[in-house]
């Protein structure tokens, strides 16, 4: 096994040690620390997070690219050069190994048994055939079908019971919520989707539990592999957009003159490209640029990898210019404040005044920001991939799986399913984080009310 | 006497803190009662209590209000609704935001009218008010209206119902002097002439001496002290009260320092044991700790909240009347000036048109000459928008001067002079950056210098010279009250040990007794380290207080400046005069009052001649033609005005 380290895995590790790095320095910062203690306080804050950490498990773990080592040829074991396998697996993969692998022929329902649509069986007529995986190992006695079904939930429920008493024992004893972190609500939104999550792994190891599409690829396996690409883009993309956004804005505010009409001008001209357009622009020479040099990358998922990467960055590009526009006005506003003038009148340089009075103060509304265009990018992946400019066809995304399902909704009788899975797994993810958001707004804005 | 209002144990709760604390009063028709105080003692929440209007947060947790016989707080809302406007109307502190912008202002008042049914029209209420032209100013959006106009809109909109009871909170708080007086005055007439009640909150003794009937004094959500006007003023029993005018700053005072309270009125959420003002009053012994203090009458209605009164006279009134130090005055000119500023000008261009051609100037600030020398201190004296404060940033070049030079021991200026001169601003909120520790506000000056030495110690030092202790420089500006955050910033400012500081509106955003702490500092600073004072203010009383010499400004001009006794006690300029009679003072000196009429013009567009002629009640021919040049009255006195200068040469130009 070797590890493989792609360049969006990177920058998401990045990210993350920047993310912890800031909460255990904002610890020591009163007002920081006052502010999420707001955030900790509130029920349904507390429940998003609990929902998007979970998110953010499934995506990480999904980061952690290897390569397989293929079994030696006909050499003796440790001579001969290692051969590695062409495909590069996450340790999500390998957890969910049984779902990758057992694929059927085409479409099938959730649960099923048999195929969605009727084929001609070898001389017995036109008939639903029988699933190779789905409910195999009920054999010939489909009458348990539903018997069988009932008693995995009830296991399944057994074990997300199972997985959760430890938290909750873990919680009463650290005593987690004596600071008024509303830990209830973490307790309760980990026993809810655990009580999903058991039942769908139950039923999981003999059915197919959202359905197959059309290649016959479970479903499941699917949304839960589109989770690392929605936040990708939701978390790369501000990495891309904030220096410039926090730069150009408390420039143009700052500065004045010359170089607020420069930033003005640029913003406004780039907001008057239709963003789709560019991004249709910018990726096609994208990927003329992959196709030209396929000796760049050494496996399909790298490809597919700098093509997500030329998507945050361009969706990065586009979508700094609100936020500047934010900083810059608040920006006006603060160097009229005295303690600017303050400092001015100790000759304080320019650059000192913006690093150490007006950055500060601006933070509030970049995390804020961050917190709210997490979920509009997400959704816009996935209207991207829809038309056809997002990601790259290898890599699984909500945006690829909603395109899918453009024809599958053309079916008579309709396959649903796909779409009910992308659109029921984006909605938690993007209803998570604008619940998250506005209680981070709610926290940090000082003009809120108290 | 039967009342009008009658408020009993009246109570508002905030969670469990207490802004109101069973307030009791009376107010009779046609009588104007006072409620003074500091800030944060719960009168504009008293006031919205009775209007039941008090925000989300805070409820009436009990008392009684009965408004004409009718018990109020049993009142179902609808009922309320009719009666506010109708029976008893309220107008607030910032007639800026009090009206709304998109509509005109002869549409909102008809809005009222209609509301309560009126006859009149709204230009008859405008007529009522004193808005010259009313018919024009009707068809007017409030952006065109001057400060003091709106606040006549507002008052206009108030009498639409007819009230019987007008609550005026802080009415006159936001406009200047001069302004401030025409308010008052309007709102006196219209009190007698409509036989209105008047519900009065204000922290100015000198508006409540000129105003009230009865003055009822609010400490920490509590009435400490109620009497008739005359007696509290002649004989105000309660610690607190004698505190306040104690702390008022005045000629009298000059050199001696101020009785000031020390610390600052306590948070709503505190818990009190005994006397509220326990643990500032200067009188206190341990009884005052052990149970809240009884009403002592004192006869003719004036009663305080006071276990001490008749003991003993109080320690305050032997500490302030220290007589002046003789000579302080006069030594000025005798020196070569630290400062001097010779025909400064600040003028902002207007830009217009696609081109953004420059179309004309507002001049701030229009030739202004000072000098001011070592240890002493200059009143840059004026109303808003008279271009005082643009003056002192351009003197520091905070703002770059359009013209003219400034000095400093000699040497003109080309920059900053941070090592030299620093400035203090007003807004003790807004001065400190709210993210960076207090040690690291007043560090900042010394490391921008590169100021060799211990910073840690010097800021030590720093804090314990302005009245704080040194540990407090690991603290954040939040924690602290407007006062010390203002100790602060003079602390900042002497970081880098300047000789001349520029002090604007240093005291205006704080309380009475909190401002007397500040001017004491300030006095004992200038003794202790030799400082000079630019001090940029509108309070004539603090300038008498503190102030060696005076220079009143008027729209961008100097126009009268000279000693302190010159100008307050002798004033040539019919302005100076008219600012100087606009103060409401304490003691009614029976003398003439002199208001002026109008607002000032703008600086964009100013009045040929004398800047001042079409407001100055002796304007002749001649004041339209040239600005008046400068004449020596005396060697220290000049004057900006035509008609003094017919004096001064004895026959006419």
């Amino acid at each position: 096994m070797k590890p493989v380290l792609l360049w969006s895995d990177a920058l998401l590790f990045l990210l993350l040690a920047l993310v912890f790095a800031g909460g255990w320095w904002s610890r020591r910062q009163a007002h920081l620390r006052d502010a999420w203690q707001k955030v900790g306080a509130g029920g349904t804050a507390m429940a998003a997070a609990t929902v998007l950490a979970a998110f953010l498990v499934v995506g990480v773990l999904d980061s952690v690219h290897y390569r397989e080592r293929l079994p030696d040829a006909g050499n003796e074991p440790g001579k001969g050069p290692v051969a590695y396998s062409n495909e590069v697996l996450s340790a999500l993969d390998a957890l969910l190994l049984p779902l990758k692998t057992r694929t059927e022929k085409t479409y099938s329902a959730p649960l099923a048994t048999h195929l969605f649509a009727k084929e001609s069986l070898d001389g017995e007529g036109r008939d639903f055939p029988r699933l190779k995986h789905g409910g195999a190992h009920l054999g010939a006695a489909l009458d348990g079908h539903d018997g069988d079904v009932a008693a995995r939930v009830v296991i399944g429920f057994g074990i997300g019971v199972a997985l959760w008493l430890p938290l909750w024992l873990f919680a009463r004893w650290r005593k987690f919520g004596g600071s008024g972190t509303a830990i209830r609500a973490v307790l309760g939104t980990a026993l809810v989707l655990l009580l999903i999550a058991g039942p769908v792994a139950s039923l999981a190891a003999g059915y197919h539990v959202l359905g197959t599409d059309k290649v016959g690829q479970d479903v499941l396996y699917l949304t839960l592999k589109s989770i690392r690409t929605g936040l990708l883009i939701g978390t790369l993309t501000t990495l891309i957009m904030l220096p410039a956004a926090v730069l150009l804005g408390i420039l143009a505010g700052y500065v004045g003159g010359w170089v607020d009409d420069l930033i003005q001008y640029l913003y406004t001209v780039l907001n008057s490209i239709p963003g789709v357009l560019l991004i249709a622009a910018a990726v096609l020479m994208m990927q003329v640029i992959i196709d030209t040099h396929p000796d760049w990358f050494a496996t399909a998922a790298a490809r597919a990898d700098a093509r997500l990467l030329a998507l945050c960055l361009i969706l990065g590009v586009t979508s700094w210019t609100g936020l500047a526009r934010l900083l810059r006005g608040e920006t006006l506003k603060l160097r009229e404040m005295d303690y600017v003038q303050a400092a001015r009148a100790f000759g304080v340089g320019r650059l000192a005044i913006m690093l150490r009075h007006i950055l500060p103060n601006l933070m509030h509304i970049v995390l804020i920001a961050l917190v709210m265009d997490f979920s509009g990018l997400v959704l816009a992946e996935a209207v991207l991939s829809y038309v056809g400019i997002g990601v790259d066809p290898n890599t699984i995304s909500f945006g690829a799986m909603i395109n899918a399902a453009r024809m599958e909704l053309a079916r008579e009788p309709m396959v649903w399913w796909s779409l009910a899975a992308a659109f029921a797994f984006m909605f938690a993810l993007v209803l998570a984080a604008n619940l998250f958001a506005d209680a981070v707004r709610d926290a940090f804005d000082p003009r809120a009310v108290k | 006497m039967s009342s009008l209002l009658t408020v009993r144990d009246l109570s508002v709760a905030i969670g469990a803190a207490n802004p109101v604390d069973g307030v009791s009063f009376d107010i009779a028709a046609g009588e104007t009662f006072s409620l003074l105080g500091e800030s944060g003692c719960g009168k504009s929440m008293t006031a919205l209590a009775l209007m039941r209007l008090l925000p989300a947060a805070a409820r009436t947790a009990g008392g009684e209000v009965a408004f004409g016989g009718r018990s109020l707080m049993a009142l179902p809302e609808s009922e309320m609704r009719t009666l506010r406007g109708g029976g008893m109307a309220m107008i607030f502190q910032e007639p800026g935001t009090s009206l709304n912008p998109v509509m005109t202002v002869g549409k909102q008042i008809g809005e009222a009218i209609a509301l309560h049914g009126g006859k009149v029209s709204a230009v008859d209420l405008l007529d009522a008010v004193g808005i010259p032209d009313a018919a024009r100013r009707a068809s007017e959006y409030p952006f065109q209206l001057s400060g003091g106009m709106k606040q006549r809109a507002m008052i206009a909109m108030a009498l639409a119902g007819a009230p019987e009871l007008l609550i005026a909170d802080e009415p006159t708080t936001a406009l200047d002097v001069t302004i401030q007086a025409q308010v008052l005055d309007l709102l006196r007439e219209l009190q007698r002439s409509r036989g209105m009640a008047m519900l009065l909150i204000s922290h100015d003794l000198g508006v409540v001496s000129r105003m009230a009937d009865h003055v009822g004094v609010m400490y920490a959500g509590q009435l400490v002290e109620v009497a008739p006007r005359d007696r509290f003023f002649a004989e105000a029993a309660h610690p607190y009260s004698r505190a306040l005018f104690a702390a008022l700053p005045d000629a009298a005072r000059r050199g001696g320092e101020l009785a000031s309270i020390p610390g600052s009125v306590p948070p709503l959420d505190t818990r009190f044991t005994g006397c509220r003002f326990a643990d500032r009053c200067a009188e206190v012994v341990p009884a005052c700790r052990e149970a809240p203090p009884p009403w002592r009458e004192l006869g003719e209605g004036h009663r305080a909240r006071c276990i001490r009164i008749g003991e003993e006279k109080s320690a305050l009134a032997t500490r302030q009347e220290k007589p002046e130090k003789p000579g302080t005055d006069h030594v000025s000119s005798a020196f070569a000036p630290l400062l001097s500023v010779t025909d400064l000008a600040v003028h902002f261009p207007i830009r217009r048109g696609v081109l953004q051609r420059v179309v004309g100037h507002v001049r701030a600030v229009d030739g202004v000459s000072l000098e001011l020398a070592a240890g002493r201190t200059l009143a840059l004296v004026g109303e808003s928008g008279c271009g005082k404060t643009t003056a002192g940033k351009a003197i520091l070049h905070l703002i770059p001067p359009t013209a003219g030079s400034v000095r400093l021991d000699g040497r003109p200026l080309a920059g900053l002079a941070a090592r030299d001169m620093q400035m203090v601003f007003q807004d003790p909120f807004g001065s400190l950056n709210p993210r960076l520790r207090i040690g690291d506000i007043i560090a900042e000056g010394m490391r921008a210098l590169a100021i060799a030495g211990n910073h840690a110690a010097r800021i030590g030092e720093l804090l314990g010279q302005v009245g704080l202790a040194a540990e407090m420089a690991g603290r954040w500006p939040h924690e602290f009250s407007g006062g010390q955050r203002q100790r602060i910033a003079v602390a900042r400012a002497l970081a880098v040990n300047p000789r001349l500081l520029v002090l604007d509106e240093p005291t205006s955003a704080l309380d009475v007794s909190v401002q007397a702490q500040i001017l004491n500092l300030l006095r004992e600073l200038q003794g202790r380290l030799g400082l000079a004072y630019l001090f940029i203010t509108h309070n004539i009383a603090v300038v008498d207080y503190l102030a060696h010499e005076v220079a009143v400004m008027y729209l961008g001009r100097i126009v009268e400046r000279g000693t302190a006794a010159d100008v307050l006690r002798a004033p040539r300029h019919p302005y100076t005069q008219a600012l100087l009679s606009a103060v409401p003072r304490i003691e009614a000196d029976g003398t003439e009052r002199v208001v002026l009429a109008g607002d000032m013009p703008s600086p964009a567009n100013p009045p040929s001649g004398c800047h001042f002629h079409p407001r100055c009640p002796h304007a002749a021919e001649a004041c339209r033609l040239d600005y008046p040049r400068e004449v020596a009255v005396s060697p220290t006195h000049r004057v900006r005005c035509v008609l003094v200068a017919a004096v001064a040469t004895g026959g006419p130009d």
